[in-house]
């Protein structure tokens, strides 16, 4: 997918750990693995206002579009 | 789930009939060909009665045995769908292969068995008729196209089932 998810920069620049991330967003930690990882289809709206929120960033800090090679 | 059992028991049920009758078609298949058997059997193929035996004749008798077996195929792969679906594995890749694959021989099986009997009856019958209603072609052409178009519907849903999945 040519969307990269940089959550994992994000949170070592941030010296957070998922579990925190994950506890203070309220989702699980396996679908914030699966976020991490670039395998999920789709973010809700919400789930990324909080992310944004814990980690004090702007959603283009988490998202980046890549064109496909 | 109640439903899903009675249709279950029921494919099953033709299944298990219908195992004896695949080694008399294998045999019975090259004893039409090879062997000149007269006037032996009545044979009624799509509601006419075959009179002379010929090669022809022959090779419908046995297109229209092999779209029996054919048939017997389908309802066993259905009844596997169906053991699928049993166990709650809906969307499984399993199940999609062999909606379609089911679609694509009852086609096939819809066209065998119909067209042979249609040059039948123009070259024997010397008559040409029209029958209106559900005929076997018409029907069995229907229900492949229906497993072929729920192979594509149950792609689109097992994409979508993924989707919300996936959606953190």
């Amino acid at each position: 997918m040519p969307i990269i998810v940089n959550l994992d920069v994000m949170l070592a620049t941030r010296k957070m750990r998922s579990k925190d991330l994950a506890e203070k967003i309220g989702i699980t930690t396996a679908n914030l693995s699966i976020l991490k990882s670039g395998k999920a289809k789709a973010i809700r709206f919400s789930t990324l206002e909080a992310i944004c929120e814990a980690l004090d960033c702007q959603p283009s800090d988490i998202l980046e579009f890549s064109p496909e090679l | 789930m109640k439903k899903l059992n009675t249709l279950k028991t029921i494919v099953d049920l033709f299944w298990i009939l219908s195992i004896p009758f695949i080694p008399i078609v294998l045999l019975v298949i090259p004893y039409i060909l090879f062997v000149d058997n007269s006037n032996y059997f009545d044979i009624h193929i799509s509601g006419f009665r075959i009179k002379i035996i010929d090669f022809p004749t022959k090779i419908l008798i046995v297109t229209k045995l092999v779209s029996d077996l054919i048939l017997i195929y389908c309802v066993y792969i259905f009844s596997k769908i169906l053991e699928y679906f049993h166990r709650h594995k809906i969307f499984d890749e399993f199940v999609l292969k062999n909606f379609k694959k089911m679609g694509i021989l009852l086609v096939v099986c819809s066209f065998i068995m119909g067209i042979p009997s249609i040059l039948y009856e123009v070259f024997y019958s010397e008559k040409v008729s029209i029958t209106f209603g559900f005929t076997p072609f018409i029907l069995l052409l229907c229900i492949g196209f229906f497993f072929m178009i729920l192979s594509e519907i149950f792609k689109i849903s097992r994409n979508m089932k993924e989707e919300n999945e996936l959606t953190i």
